[in-house]
């Protein structure tokens, strides 16, 4: 009993101080909401439409102007300029007015009438592989429009009945899907993982500075000096930090969900579990810096250094095994990467347990890690020098 | 003293400083290019070859044979298994040990060889975006490649000439050519951003202690009294991490370009100038912060404000896509600006005239940034009495305590 009303009271005093510092309650309160509805600003519209694209029309035909309108016609594409040649057009997409240059060549209607082959050559700026892929996705789809039919009349032309011809064109069709994200949505992929980070971030900016601060204002004297026990001081002080972790995790996914439509297909509870377990680790390994650091500044430098390598190393955008195998166990170490791992399965995939239990087991494996270092660490400092 | 000697004085002085605190010159000295070769190693490959797929063969005919072979020899897919039934497809994507799934319906070599109607389903998971734009081209590749022998096949039985079914098969083709990055190299588009992105942080995590750090220590108040006026201070303060920013950005294109392969076209000097002229706006802006608050503050500050600036550049996902809120921090924010310089540099050799508007952003916001620094930089630590002497009679509140100030 008597441990429970020590933990309680240290934790009322750490909340006291996390809520009077009014730096530390906008960062631990606030940040996590203000960054993701930035980032919600910025991907909001999800999916990529009106890139902009040059043509360079060198046939002048009914034909080709056919063919332009069929460009202009796809949701993807906007077509911004009408050039003369395609030096124009090198020069636009130089100045990054232009993401794709499309030339339509001389006597591309005569050619299609004679049944010649005809190559209508595509220019994708490869700088930017958001645009590329978007680019080349819907260039693609008008090759594939635009071929079958031109095919079809060539068949007919030749002297075989339209219907076969038709079945000939069809004997094959393609159909490709993209699972779990069938209209290519950019929130759906990306916006977990900034959830996560961030998240993260925000509490380990906020529990990074209990141990530091309390050793720069010099107050840690009271605790080295207590009968406390290090279990005791390392509860209390991190159940604020945890408690608003896993609150500020529900609200933001839920934000997520009812704003941007985020996918959650899979079991909350199972969800629940992965953040729990996550929170554990985070809030042991914030603690644990607190203690090596010498000052807030120190811990908050540190942690802010973090987040870009945690964020690409956790596999969750380029995977793993494209990553050099140094770079790869690297990232192994990082809880995001179990974590962002777990949540795409479940919020995405609908994945069970049966899925998610090597992640949550390493997770569980990390947290004790750090827990334990963390209160080895509160030993460690509490020795006082002579 | 002249004010040259003063300048280089108050240099001297700041680099005694910046290698003082040993966590804070390690993290702006080294980290740029740790992080930088961390980044190396996470794009090492640049390209996604071998994406794990499963085939679902239900047809078990030549044909389908013909379909294995194609995905075999397609050096982005790498089968790693058969399955015997959907729900078989279904776990491996689940559980990400295929990334692919090709399947082959029953009774495929029968319908197609007769011309009926029949298709080949393949599915991507779309989770992971990267995945699913390399395997969603390449499954078109090897599927249409099929597709194209099996409609040569039917037209021939036709009674068509074989030059004239090439012809026909080939009637319009719209070859793609990705101008600048062929590859579709993901390290060509994203590591010199990020890194570049990395040292912007460090940069300012040195300047944000400028001022503030001497005002902590009551000593910013001695440079207040020197007799050259603030331009002389803030380019001696300025210049020692200027030169570091330099050289470390250098470095950071001499490892890229060298031991990376990642393209460097373009005119150097350009590059240089350019990247002198973002250092210095972000330079701007870090005295900014760390004329206002106190030290710790002035680190979470600029700290809190760049995190996202990655994000809002527009260097991934583009400025126009964004809500106009969002499109317009980005535009305020100097990374914009120097990543799209960059770019349209090393990537697509561009000159002067394409260049030229963002250096003149550049410039614009670090003149901004200036003038608010000369408004609004603190002496001292005091609470601003003069301010408060005024303000607390209009509340009814007694300011007698603060006469003497």
């Amino acid at each position: 009993m008597q441990i429970l009303r020590n933990i309680a009271s240290i934790a009322y005093v750490e909340w006291l101080t996390m809520t009077r510092d009014k730096f530390l309650a906008a960062v631990v309160f606030g940040a996590g909401f203000f960054y993701l509805s930035l980032f919600g600003l910025v991907y909001c519209s999800a999916i990529l439409t009106d890139i902009p694209v040059a043509v360079v029309d060198q046939d002048h035909s009914p034909a080709s102007r056919e063919l332009v309108q069929k460009l202009a016609s796809n949701p993807r594409l906007d077509i911004v300029s009408y050039l003369g040649d395609s030096q124009e057009m090198d020069k636009q997409l130089e100045a990054n007015l232009v993401r794709a240059g499309i030339v339509i060549p001389k006597n591309f209607a005569k050619d299609i009438a004679s049944g010649n082959p005809v190559r209508v050559q595509a220019t994708v700026d490869g700088c930017n592989l958001i645009y590329a892929y978007n680019l080349r996705k819907a260039i693609l789809d008008i090759n594939r429009s635009v071929g079958t039919d031109i095919m079809a009349s060539t068949l007919v032309g030749a002297g075989i009945e339209p219907a076969r011809a038709e079945d000939i064109l069809k004997s094959v069709q393609f159909v490709s899907e993209s699972r779990y994200n069938p209209t290519y949505n950019y929130v759906n992929f990306l916006y977990l993982l900034l959830v996560i980070i961030a998240v993260q971030q925000t509490c380990l900016l906020g529990e990074g500075l209990t141990l530091a601060r309390e050793k720069e204002q010099n107050t840690w004297v009271q605790f080295a000096l207590s009968p406390l026990r290090n279990v005791e001081i390392f509860i209390g002080k991190v159940l604020p930090y945890y408690l608003v972790l896993l609150a500020n995790a529900g609200l933001v996914l839920a934000g997520a969900y009812i704003f941007l439509k985020l996918p959650m297909h899979g079991n909350l509870l199972l969800l629940w579990l992965v953040f729990a377990v996550f929170a554990l680790a985070i809030v042991g390994l914030g603690y644990w810096i607190s203690s090596c650091c010498r000052d807030t500044a120190q811990a908050t430098m540190v942690i802010c250094l973090f987040n870009l390598p945690m964020a690409l190393g956790s596999g969750f955008t380029w995977p793993h095994a494209s990553m050099t195998p140094l770079v790869k166990y690297i990232g192994y170490l990082f809880p995001a990467t179990w974590m962002t791992h777990a949540t795409r399965a479940i919020t995405m995939k609908a994945a069970s347990w049966e899925v998610v239990w090597t992640d949550i087991v390493i997770l569980a494996i990390m947290a004790m890690f750090f827990v334990s270092g963390a209160v080895i660490s509160t030993r460690k400092i509490r020795s006082v020098p002579d | 003293m002249t004010p040259l000697r003063a300048i280089a004085g108050i240099m001297y002085v700041e680099t005694l400083h910046l290698l003082r605190y040993r966590t804070q010159a390690f993290i702006f000295l080294v980290i740029p290019l740790l992080i930088f070769v961390f980044l190396a190693g996470v794009y090492w490959d640049q390209v996604i070859l071998h994406i794990p797929t499963v085939i679902l063969d239900m047809d078990h005919s030549p044909m389908s044979q013909e379909i294995i072979q194609g995905v075999e020899a397609h050096e982005t897919l790498d089968i790693v298994g058969y399955a015997t039934d959907y729900d078989q497809v279904q776990y491996w994507l689940q559980t990400e040990k295929a990334r692919v799934a090709i399947v082959i319906p029953e009774d495929f070599d029968r319908k197609a060889s007769r011309g009926e109607p029949t298709r080949i389903l393949a599915i991507i998971d779309g989770s992971n975006m990267v995945f699913t734009n390399v395997a969603t081209a390449a499954t078109g590749e090897v599927v249409n490649h099929l597709a194209a022998n099996l409609r040569t096949n039917l037209m021939l039985s036709q009674g068509l000439l074989t030059d004239k079914v090439r012809r026909i098969l080939q009637a319009v083709q719209f070859p793609i050519g990705a101008r600048y990055n062929p590859t579709f190299n993901y390290a060509y588009f994203l590591l010199f951003g990020l890194g570049l992105y990395i040292l912007q942080q460090t940069y300012l995590l040195g300047m944000a202690t400028v001022i503030s750090r001497e005002r902590e220590q009551g000593t910013w108040i001695q440079y207040q009294v020197l007799p050259f006026g603030r331009g002389a201070i803030y380019v001696g303060k300025l210049l020692p991490y200027l030169v570091v920013g330099l050289v470390q950005a250098g470095l950071i294109f001499l490892l890229g370009a060298r031991v990376f392969g990642m393209p460097m076209h373009g005119k150097l000097w350009l590059l240089f100038l350019v990247t002198a002229t973002f250092l210095l706006t972000v330079s701007t802006f870090g005295i900014l912060v760390s004329g206002c608050t106190s030290r710790v503050n002035s680190i979470r500050f600029t700290m809190v404000m760049a995190m996202p600036s990655f994000i809002l550049s527009g260097f991934t996902w583009p400025l126009d896509a964004m809500h106009p809120i969002a499109r317009t921090i980005g535009e305020c924010l100097p990374l914009t600006w120097y990543l799209q310089a960059f770019q349209s540099i090393t990537m697509k050799g561009a000159g002067w005239g394409v260049v030229a508007p963002h250096i003149f952003n550049l410039a614009i916001i670090t003149t901004v940034c200036f003038v608010l620094s000369l408004r609004f930089i603190k002496k001292t630590d005091r609470p601003p009495y003069r301010l408060i002497a005024r303000v607390y009679p209009l509340l009814g509140k007694p300011a007698n305590r603060y006469a003497n100030w």
